[in-house]
């Protein structure tokens, strides 16, 4: 998939558990999305927190799938999403040459710019490289009981699987 | 766990509500996380707010505190990554998309 442009998505999903994506693998093999653009996908309520609205997703057993030299912004979570949900078939996915910008809107501390959560036990093989992100938005609020924190570059979660956002609850 | 590469990667950050500014938040609810990927040769910029970078249940303010501690960062550079600046040793920094990329006909002639 080439030259495609998806935004403005999920203005109006509702699940806490699961979200959309501009774009997104799932059971697929050797996908590539290439100078495609994803901005704006985000709820129009940031009151519920909510996982995924990202810009890019290579999901549930996806296997030999890119994401190169692509571009996301100002999606509610990550720009771009590595995720397996622990899928033992999810493996050699990629994301390189891309651009992240002014993403993580909602501030959650599980998601950055990139985000990388591949829980289970399959030990995947991920390229992260030759990406730039950038993100100076302003988070504002309470320090503790807050999901507007900020917006991390590289995310990762792997150790636990879960889907949910990773609160921090100290500084 | 997950093995690879995670390099060239230009991460430019801001500050967070903590007054704090993360390239990296590998957090875990455990005191170790020694995932096989390889992570070298990226440029962490933080533009406003200081390092912090987690890994397993440990937060860390400095570069070379992580690196001690997770074996993971060489050749991390910390600097503004202007199009001026020198990139890591070994790689010819392109205006995009970053260090070492090969140049891509969509990005004009390098």
């Amino acid at each position: 998939m080439q030259n495609c442009t998806v935004h403005d998505c999920g203005a109006n999903y509702r699940n806490p558990a699961g979200g959309p994506a501009g774009f997104l693998s799932a059971n697929s093999r050797n996908v590539k999305f290439y100078r495609c653009l994803a901005y704006n996908i985000a709820p129009s309520d940031f009151s519920l927190t909510q996982v995924d609205f990202v810009g890019f997703d290579l999901d549930n057993d996806s296997n030999g799938c890119t994401i190169d030299s692509c571009y996301a912004h100002d999606c509610y979570n990550s720009g771009f999403m590595l995720f397996s949900n622990g899928d033992a078939g999810w493996n050699n996915n990629t994301i390189t040459n891309c651009l992240a910008e002014n993403n993580c809107r909602g501030g959650l501390p599980g998601f950055g710019e990139i985000t990388i959560n591949l829980p289970g036990a399959s030990d995947p093989t991920i390229t992260v490289q030759k990406n730039t992100t950038f993100n100076n938005r302003v988070y504002t609020g309470q320090q503790f009981h807050n999901d507007n924190q900020g917006a991390v570059g590289i995310g990762s979660q792997a150790a636990a699987c879960f889907k949910a956002p990773f609160r921090r609850t100290s500084s | 766990m997950f093995q690879g590469t995670i390099s060239k990667n230009i991460i430019v950050t801001n500050v967070d509500i903590y007054g704090e500014s993360t390239p990296l938040n590998a957090r875990t609810n455990t005191s170790t996380f020694t995932p096989a990927v390889e992570i070298s040769n990226n440029d962490w910029w933080q533009q406003s707010g200081g390092l912090d970078i987690w890994w397993a249940n440990t937060q860390y303010f400095t570069l070379a505190n992580w690196q001690t501690a997770s074996d993971k960062g060489a050749n991390t550079q910390l600097g503004n990554p202007n199009f001026s600046a020198p990139g890591p040793a070994g790689h010819t920094q392109m205006t995009f998309p970053g260090w070492g990329a090969t140049p891509q006909s969509s990005y004009g002639s390098t």
